[in-house]
């Protein structure tokens, strides 16, 4: 894969900026208010998280953060700590 | 009841037959990539006949029921056929269904022995069922060299026994016979529609419990092709993308749901080795079938429809690129006509009604529900002619050029991701949660085009607590609601009816309003 660029003058979001958006998207889509989100946690962690939701979870951070993903992107995911490194990484890159 | 297809003749050809043929003719070539690795037609054939042998060892016979906890594995294949060949039917079972629901289907099926690989823990969980043994496999069955020699099979044998949902709050079971999975191999292989062969990588997306897998593994072991199976994970629709892309597949059957959920990335997927692009188990979107059809450039793509009740599929609707939608589909792909060997019609109160429920009869029609006389007597008939026909409760009406056009359903059943789902089960055990407060149970469809399920329950005070751990004891994961809604009262048609479809468009206001919020 390519280098992805960085434009000068737009650092990155940090990463807890992130994880708190990513937070309540997260919430708003799981509809659940006290889901906390670490990197290690995967679909096998939460009940509600079923290829339905994956989907409304991808658009939604996709549309919260105005970024793309492809699909083998989204296919190497394994956990939510490289889902938080995929946007990091995608940050201020337009979609 | 069984009238001539009771008959004691023996098959021309069991439906094994071509199976043991592949792998006398090529033992070497790959069968089933599985557990990361390939097994030959050689080892394949071994480990059945090692597990023919061991069942036979222990009095399975002929008509006996044998339990299979479904995995992802090499034992699960081997064991399936493995019963088959020893006279046996097998009934799959999921480990993710609820202990329950699990423990219904053993005692309903009469389960002798029930055979497992991993998840030992769950499987004893079930071995308490008075009469029903249970037993490892990884361990006790080593390849057998002996070839695999099945017992004579005749057509009134039981095949498979697999449930469904019911309306009444219990599964229900519907048996194929030998007859009935026999035709509908010869329709599949001696028809000559399909030009399948032993270069062909097939898909296997379903679980054993769902009758679709059928297709998935005995075509391509009848014609000495391989099958990829898809592990169970939560994701299923991506790795199906990943395993149909770099497994080069040749042959899918899939659910639309799946490319339903591939939407957004079409313009990425290219599968240019694409022979046959399959779709079958709920309805099919034109405008999604059209982006689809551009990621398998040189595949035929055909909509088939069939209800378990009929054995897999056996509607056929060729879909030729280019085409416009249906003038009368209302999005929706055909479901065509009936395949070789099979007859569908329309059935209707009123005879100058263009829509009537769709009827079907054929020999991979079933003889009636397990163990469910009145089930039966409701949906299966018999014409003035004789024949015998099963009412698949599918709205539908026929075109000028003969093709069947899916409407939708007569009753409250519903697909998700393609599983049946009768939506009174849910609210049979909804009541009896809720001590017989008013429910109703419906489904929706979300932007992506994927179904979810909406439970109300007609009460001013939030009974929710608990009711979703209940129903998981009792339903399997794709029936447990998606939200659970307290509403009163619960509005009215002019009937005096619970309006289903007010509660619905109420509570999408609702949920738009506040995701506007």
């Amino acid at each position: 894969m390519k280098p992805l660029p960085v434009r000068e003058g737009e650092p990155s979001m940090k990463k807890e900026e992130i994880n708190g958006k990513l937070k309540s998207v997260f919430q708003k889509v799981l509809d659940e208010n006290d889901i906390t989100i670490t990197r290690e946690m995967t679909a096998e962690d939460i009940e509600k998280w079923d290829s339905l939701h994956h989907i409304q979870l991808i658009s939604e951070v996709e549309r919260a953060f105005g970024i793309k993903f492809k699909l083998r992107e989204v296919l190497s995911m394994k956990n939510v700590g490289d889902l938080i490194d995929l946007i990091d990484a995608k940050q201020g890159v337009p979609a | 009841m069984m009238g001539d297809q009771n008959r004691t003749s023996t098959m021309g050809t069991s439906i094994l037959s071509r199976f043991i043929e592949c792998s006398t003719q090529f033992p070497d070539n790959p069968a089933i990539f599985v557990d990361d690795r390939s097994y030959t037609y050689g080892e394949l054939n071994g480990l059945c006949s090692a597990m023919c042998a061991l069942l036979k060892a222990h009095d399975i016979k002929k008509g006996d029921r044998v339990g299979i906890f479904t995995e992802n594995n090499i034992y699960a294949y081997a064991s399936l056929l493995g019963i088959l060949s020893c006279g046996a039917c097998y009934v799959p079972l999921n480990y993710d269904n609820p202990v329950e629901r699990n423990m219904g289907i053993i005692a309903d099926a009469g389960i002798k022995v029930l055979l497992y690989t991993e998840k030992e823990d769950k499987a004893r969980e079930l071995s308490v069922s008075p009469g029903t043994e249970c037993w490892p496999l990884n361990n006790r069955v080593t390849p057998n060299p002996g070839k695999l020699d099945p017992v004579d099979q005749m057509h009134a044998d039981l095949c498979y026994l697999l449930f469904t949902s019911g309306t009444t709050g219990k599964p229900k079971g519907v048996p194929i016979y030998h007859r009935n999975l026999s035709a509908f191999l010869d329709m599949m292989l001696e028809s000559g529609r399909y030009d399948f062969n032993r270069n062909d990588r097939f898909l296997q997306m379903f679980e054993l419990t769902f009758d679709l897998s059928v297709f998935s593994f005995l075509v391509p072991l009848s014609v000495g092709a391989s099958f990829y199976p898809i592990p169970r994970e939560r994701m299923a629709y991506l790795e199906v993308a990943d395993t149909l892309e770099t497994r080069e597949i040749t042959v899918a059957l899939m659910v639309p749901s799946v490319i339903n959920y591939l939407k957004p990335y079409f313009g990425e997927i290219n599968l240019p080795k694409m022979r046959y692009s399959l779709f079958c188990g709920e309805a099919l979107y034109h405008e999604t079938l059209c982006g689809w059809a551009k990621c398998v450039p040189y595949a035929k793509i055909e909509n088939l429809y069939g209800p378990t009740e009929a054995t897999i599929f056996c509607l056929r609707y060729e879909w030729q690129r280019g085409e416009l939608p249906h003038p009368q589909g209302k999005g929706i792909v055909p479901i065509g006509r009936p395949m070789e060997g099979m007859d569908a019609f329309k059935i209707n109160e009123n005879s100058l009604d263009e829509e009537g429920e769709l009827c079907l009869n054929g020999e991979q029609v079933t003889l009636g529900y397990w163990n469910n006389p009145s089930k039966t007597a409701e949906v299966f008939g018999t014409t003035k002619n004789g024949k015998k026909f099963y009412r698949t409760g599918d709205l539908c009406k026929i075109d000028q050029a003969g093709n069947f056009l899916y409407l939708g359903r007569i009753d409250n059943q519903v697909k998700i991701d393609g599983h049946r789902v009768e939506l009174e089960e849910i609210e049979f055990h909804t009541r009896v949660f809720c001590r017989d407060k008013q429910v109703v149970a419906a489904v929706n469809t979300s932007e992506a085009g994927s179904h979810f399920i909406l439970l109300f329950i007609e009460s001013e005070k939030d009974l929710r607590n608990g009711l979703r751990e209940h129903l998981k004891k009792h339903l399997p994961d794709y029936m447990i609601p998606k939200e659970i809604i307290t509403v009163s009262p619960f509005p009215l048609n002019s009937n005096g009816k619970t309006d289903r479809k007010a509660l619905i468009n109420k509570y999408l206001e609702n949920s738009s309003m506040r995701s506007v919020a």
